[in-house]
């Protein structure tokens, strides 16, 4: 990985030395402007009061209220659904990766009846909405009672989840030689201490983007979550449509729930960007 | 101490890839030589444990490995390309055997090892680092470094020196000579090339397709091949293969002016550099083509000459000469060098009297 990585710099170094646009960093900051826009208007309106948001255009707020953040935190509603949700989108992450990583060693390295047919058919698990597991999952978690348990919610994403996460990582660990197995193996190593000392640590690159995809993928999940949950489960974004109270919609506090809702995200991509490059050269992100 | 293959077979999709191999290696070196796809690396993985053989067996020290799992053998193996543990540095890489090793090795006997096979390999300083950022011939230095620390009964080194400029081969050659000589490991080095085989001078099994075709000592092998793959094995630039009907000089063909050796039709085999532009006496055995190509390696020129019956002719010779394309021109064959190879076959009917 570390080779083609070098090569890609190689490959691309001269054209660092291109000839460089007039106001291309104008143009670069407008771009990153225009796309902010959206967030950051969502940023202005969760710290304004709700009176102001409605009562007209204005860009620079002329009155501050924290109240949103303050209800975000102290209302059980608000914080609980969010930490059900980050409690199953990161148990989502752990059980997607863990059981994806040895079937993903399968695919790479073994040969077995079907396994070309059974790498397809996990990508067909993406290619139908989530609106049809609905139904099943609804009844089946009443039956065993799963039904609103983050455990429940964590293991239903594991269907979407685990074939993405055997498909990226089949694309990382097929990039290391298989001569590198059969040295461990011969300097003696059992095929689990490999797995652990030396393998791991080598497509750690892959398993940080495999990671990030199932946590967001997770995280911004809402058909199934919702459905599968009622109270004690209920995820964040579920709780983002239910805000109409008899008092009115509490514009600020909504607001304030989509600012905490992005922030997840953004820390993820901030840990993982360099890796994100390198599974795209790969190609299979 | 020893390495014993008996019958080693074995056959995939009806395809042979290895058939009826049986040697013996002694501590020391032992060369494979034989040709890209003669079956030495699938050898060498079947020895390794890494490959089960439809048939035969393996002994070292007199015990059968065959039912030993791959990490409980006493094997080490080198590949052609550079294989490492990126992950690691290359002190790691170097105990990484070590930690691993039944019955437990100390870690101040881990770390005396790795400074022994560091310094010998010339690689102390590099300790630290990672093996990305060490070039190709440090690359493989730890992969033997790594083999060596081992100590095991068998190392099995698969083309190690493919992948490196000549410089570098040369003097990795030397040194892994060097290392080797006194060992008292059984070392299976394989290679592609004849003159590796005849620098180590030691104990040399030539392969082809799949079969041991000879065993014996390089410049044994060299000078009296036993047949027609031996000799092509062991000749870098490629042996010479004509037909003994060809005309030599005016209407007697080589096959009478060779009759001395063998009365009949066979296959001459020479190899380029016995022969000559200008005759050296009446030894000589005067051959007439036409020039195709001249390519100049500096040093020498190989000449390829069309024959008569679309057959062709390489020789070498110091310096350098212009030839025009398709000019006639009269060469000479060292008499005393020429092989004969029964046609169909490819037994040696005869060697050179003298090695050349």
């Amino acid at each position: 990985m570390k080779k083609s990585e070098d090569l890609i710099k190689g490959a691309f170094s001269p054209q660092k030395k291109k000839a460089s646009l007039p106001w291309s960093g104008l143009v670069f900051w407008l771009v990153i402007a225009l796309w902010m826009v959206p967030v950051a208007w969502l940023i202005l309106m969760s710290v304004r009061p709700s009176v102001d948001i409605l009562s007209g255009f204005e860009i620079i707020p002329h009155r501050f209220t924290f109240d949103g953040y303050r209800d975000f935190i102290l209302k059980e509603m608000w914080y609980k659904a969010y930490l059900n949700s980050l409690t199953y989108s990161t148990l989502n992450t752990i059980f997607s990766v863990t059981l994806a990583l040895p079937a993903a060693y399968a695919f790479s390295r073994f040969s077995f009846a079907g396994d070309k047919h059974l790498f397809f058919w996990l990508l067909t698990n993406r290619m139908a909405p989530a609106a049809v597991f609905l139904l099943p999952f609804y009844n089946m978690y009443n039956a065993v009672g799963l039904f609103d348990k983050t455990l429940g919610v964590a293991i239903a994403h594991m269907l979407f989840n685990v074939p993405l996460a055997v498909w990226i990582l089949e694309g990382f660990i097929s990039g290391i030689p298989r001569q590198v197995d059969e040295t461990a193996a011969i300097d003696g190593y059992s095929l689990p201490k490999f797995f652990v000392k030396i393998f791991l640590p080598m497509i750690r690159s892959g398993i940080g983007v495999t990671a990030f995809f199932c946590f967001m993928f997770s995280w911004v999940e809402l058909l199934i979550a919702r459905t599968i949950t009622s109270t004690d489960a209920k995820p964040i974004s579920a709780a983002m449509t239910r805000t109409v109270s008899s008092s009115g919609t509490d514009w600020t506090l909504l607001s304030t729930a989509g600012v905490m809702t992005i922030i997840p995200g953004v820390l993820a991509i901030w840990f993982v960007r360099k890796y994100i490059a390198k599974g795209f050269a790969l190609g299979r992100v | 101490m020893s390495l014993a293959a008996q019958n080693l077979t074995l056959i995939n999709n009806g395809e042979v890839f290895l058939e009826d191999i049986s040697f013996t290696a002694k501590p020391g070196i032992t060369v494979l030589v034989g040709p890209t796809l003669s079956g030495k690396t699938t050898l060498m993985r079947v020895l390794a444990g890494l490959i089960k053989p439809d048939a035969g067996s393996i002994t070292v020290n007199g015990i059968d490995v065959g039912k030993t799992s791959v990490k409980d053998r006493s094997v080490s193996f080198v590949y052609q390309q550079f294989i490492n543990y990126p992950s690691l540095s290359v002190y790691d890489n170097i105990a990484s055997p070590l930690r691993v090793h039944q019955p437990r090795i100390s870690k101040e006997e881990i770390a005396d090892r790795v400074t022994e096979v560091a310094k010998m390999l010339r690689i102390s300083e590099l300790l630290d680092r990672k093996p990305s950022a060490l070039s190709g011939g440090q690359q493989q230095r730890v992969a033997i470094a790594r083999s060596l620390a081992r100590k095991s009964d068998v190392v099995l080194l698969d083309e190690p020196l493919a992948n490196l400029d000549f410089k570098l081969r040369e003097q990795l050659r030397d040194e892994l000579q060097r290392i080797f000589s006194d060992a008292s490991m059984m070392v299976i080095y394989s290679t592609a090339e004849p003159l590796e085989a005849l620098d180590m001078a030691s104990h040399t099994i030539v392969m082809n397709e799949g079969r041991v075709q000879q065993d014996g000592l390089a410049l044994e092998m060299y000078s009296t091949p036993k047949n027609i793959p031996v000799a092509q094995a062991m000749s870098d630039p490629p042996l010479n293969l004509i037909s003994s009907s060809t005309t030599s000089s005016g209407s007697e063909s080589l096959g009478s002016a060779l009759k001395d050796r063998f009365n009949g039709p066979f296959t001459v085999g020479i190899r380029p550099h016995n022969i000559a532009l200008q005759s050296k006496g009446a030894n000589d055995i005067p051959i007439s083509g036409k020039v195709r190509i001249a390519e100049n390696t500096g040093g020498s020129t190989y000449l390829h000459l069309d024959l008569v019956d679309s057959q062709k002719l390489v020789l070498e010779f110091d310096g350098s000469q212009r030839f025009d394309f398709g000019s006639a021109i009269t060469v000479y064959l060292d008499r005393s060098a020429v092989f004969g190879f029964d046609s169909d076959s490819g037994n040696t009917l005869f060697s050179p009297s003298a090695v050349r």
